[in-house]
């Protein structure tokens, strides 16, 4: 059974191909790269597995299930979970409210349950509260646990961001563009992080990202998209040296 | 330190809640004995408008759900209970243009009961009208509420079998007294702030702030936004019921935008989202309605007499409605809830010399 895989998948908008038979697949434990330059099509890749968009054409399997055209919240709830290139936190809560209600989704408890507070959801609770100081811990961001996570600096709201949806228990993790607006020293805490991350929690990751040095040492495969196509795919030492993808980039500068 | 501990109740927290709740319950006993009608007639009004406006609050603050519905749900609730505690006879005396359907004309309930089962229509309508609203984002809940208490007011006024017509329902029982009013009041809050502090709480927040990042992290977000809209609903519903048995006579003209109009000031005021904020406002301005009552009526100042003019505290509660959005957007509140740890806070805060020579 494959862990994840895409088949043949497209999105269009309107006349607009923006992803065009788009073929991927993960294996678990392994961190793999989609690159590519801007508007080549990898938020919307993105969008169309965690339940965002469903795809004009194509299919996705995820733990042996199609997924595709599922709502996100199911999709989330199946293990596969997302961050945002323009980091979406719930600003006006505390970054200790933000990964508790990362929890929510599992909750067993009906709201009646909630409101009178019984032993079950009580239990359920203290799980959820447990989970949020380890998740919080385990990005190193328990000190400004009662901040409002509006308020954090850059970096600290990504870090927040994979907390959150690290909490949701995912098997399969998208990361968009994790290291933007990070500076170097930043950016290799990030990298050691997520290489961390993975080996204990078993992740899969799938990371979109502009920094080349970063996606380069962290991926073992990558991708390369460009106006929806694939032009290239290998290791990062094969993709270094592919005139497709230099062309890509170059054309576009 | 553990981080929860911020967001737990204590047995110092629970004793002063428990307190605070018993010496508030005995005073209003004290107003219940010594007051004069009038006092406890506001006093009543009071507690409806803290039950109305915190249930409310649950779908249009915490959620951030634009509803414009709670005159509807108030109209519903107050027909529903009023025709299940009428007697058979009150019933057919009453219905004199068309005669009550059966079973409606035949039934005769508590007005527990009662109150119970006009919360669950009252919510059952709610969902129905949630179902095809929320599988589009929500956007156009507030066009769609708006309607359904369009809706409502042509049904009760020409549904004569079921609602008696424009003649409205006269005789229902007076049973709201204090202690309904204030035990609706009070179990409403309860139970609201309950929800609002638990992780459901939580989710129905993080869907006001960004709905897309709530998908995200697993939150089924039109599951959610039924449950807001369905318990506010129930609980306005329950609401209209106390209201009914409270001014005894009912009828379709009674329950306008109005009423949705004072709950929205009452909310904004409070701070959208926070119930505490929600019953703070609830008081003052039931208590603030009734004290400006003297601008409506004609007036004598040094022999001069000013004609009342009808309608201006409602011009009044406007402005101030306005002066809020500019002045204090997030209300008296904001988002926050009251907590005991909080005051203590604020209160240490204030004790504490100022200007860091501690
Ligand atoms: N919801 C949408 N409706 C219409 N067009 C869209 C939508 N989402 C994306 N597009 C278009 O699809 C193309 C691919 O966009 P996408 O965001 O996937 O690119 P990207 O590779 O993530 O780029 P970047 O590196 O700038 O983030 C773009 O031309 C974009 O304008
Ligand atoms: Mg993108």
């Amino acid at each position: 059974m494959t862990f994840f895989a895409c088949e043949n998948l497209t999105m269009r908008f309107g006349g607009l191909t923006a992803v065009n038979d788009f073929n991927l697949s993960i294996e678990e434990g392994e961190i793999v790269g989609l690159i590519g330059p801007n508007g080549a099509g990898k938020t919307t890749v993105f969008n169309m597995i965690a339940g965002y968009h469903r795809p004009t054409g194509g299919v996705i399997y995820f733990g042996g299930q199609r997924i595709d055209g599922m709502k996100a919240n199911r999709v989330n709830r199946l293990g596969i979970a997302r961050t945002f290139q323009n980091i979406r936190l719930f600003p006006e809560l505390s970054v200790f409210e933000n990964v508790l209600v990362a929890h929510h989704g599992r909750l067993k408890s009906s709201f009646f349950e909630a409101m009178l507070r019984t032993p079950r959801y009580r239990r359920e609770e203290e799980q959820m509260y447990s989970r949020a100081e380890h998740f919080l811990a385990e990005v190193g961001l328990t000190d400004v646990a009662h901040e409002r996570s509006g308020a954090l600096p850059y970096g600290k709201q990504r870090r927040l961001e994979i907390a959150r949806a690290l909490a949701t228990g995912p098997k399969l993790l998208l990361l968009d563009e994790p290291a933007a607006g990070m500076n170097p020293s930043e950016t290799v805490e990030l990298l050691e992080l997520l290489l961390r991350l993975r080996e204990k929690y078993g992740l899969s990751l799938l990371i979109i990202e502009h920094d080349m040095k970063f996606i380069m040492r962290i991926c073992e495969r990558l991708k390369v998209l460009d106006y929806g196509m694939t032009i290239a795919e290998g290791r990062p030492a094969e993709i270094q040296n592919d005139a497709k993808v230099i062309e890509a980039y170059l054309g576009e500068e | 330190m553990e981080l929860r501990n911020n967001r737990k109740m204590n047995r110092r927290d629970r004793l002063l809640s428990l307190t605070t709740t018993a010496v508030f319950l005995f005073l209003l006993f004290l107003a219940d004995r010594f007051g004069s009608d009038y006092e406890t007639r506001i006093l009543i009004n009071c507690a409806i408008f803290i039950g109305l406006a915190v249930s409310y609050n649950l779908i249009n603050g915490v959620t951030g759900q634009f509803s414009l519905a709670p005159n509807a749900f108030a109209a519903i609730g107050a027909y529903t209970s009023a025709l299940l505690t009428m007697t058979p006879l009150e019933k057919e005396l009453s219905f004199i243009v068309k005669p009550l359907i059966w079973p409606l004309s035949v039934i005769h309930a508590p007005f527990i009961i009662s109150l119970l089962i006009a919360g669950l229509v009252t919510a059952f309508m709610a969902f129905l009208m949630g179902f095809p609203v929320f599988r589009v984002r929500g956007d156009y809940l507030a066009i769609v509420t708006l309607g359904f208490g369009e809706v409502v007011r042509v049904v009760a006024n020409n549904a004569q079998s079921i609602t008696n017509g424009p003649l409205g329902l006269k005789g229902i029982v007076n049973y709201t007294d204090m202690a309904w009013s204030w035990g609706f009041a009070v179990i409403t809050v309860f139970l609201i702030y309950r929800l609002v502090q638990s992780s459901y709480g939580l989710a129905l927040k993080a869907i006001r702030y960004d709905e897309t990042a709530s998908e995200a992290v697993g939150v089924d977000t039109f599951r959610h936004k039924m449950l807001a809209f369905t318990v506010s609903a129930f609980f306005g519903g329950v609401g209209g019921g106390i209201l009914a048995h409270f001014i005894t006579t009912i009828s379709p003209n009674l329950f306008t935008f109005f009423l949705t109009f004072n709950l929205l000031i009452i909310i904004v005021i409070g701070g959208l989202g926070s119930t505490t904020g929600a019953v703070i406002a609830a008081f003052m301005v039931t208590l603030g309605g009734e004290l400006l009552r003297v601008v409506e009526e004609p007036l004598f100042i040094g022999g001069l007499h000013i004609p009342g003019i009808p309608g201006m505290r409602m011009v009044i509660f406007s402005l101030i409605l306005i002066l809020v959005m500019i002045f204090a957007r997030h209300g008296i509140m904001g988002s926050q809830e009251f907590s005991w740890r909080w005051a203590i806070e604020k209160v240490e805060s204030f004790r504490r010399p100022k200007g860091g020579d501690a």
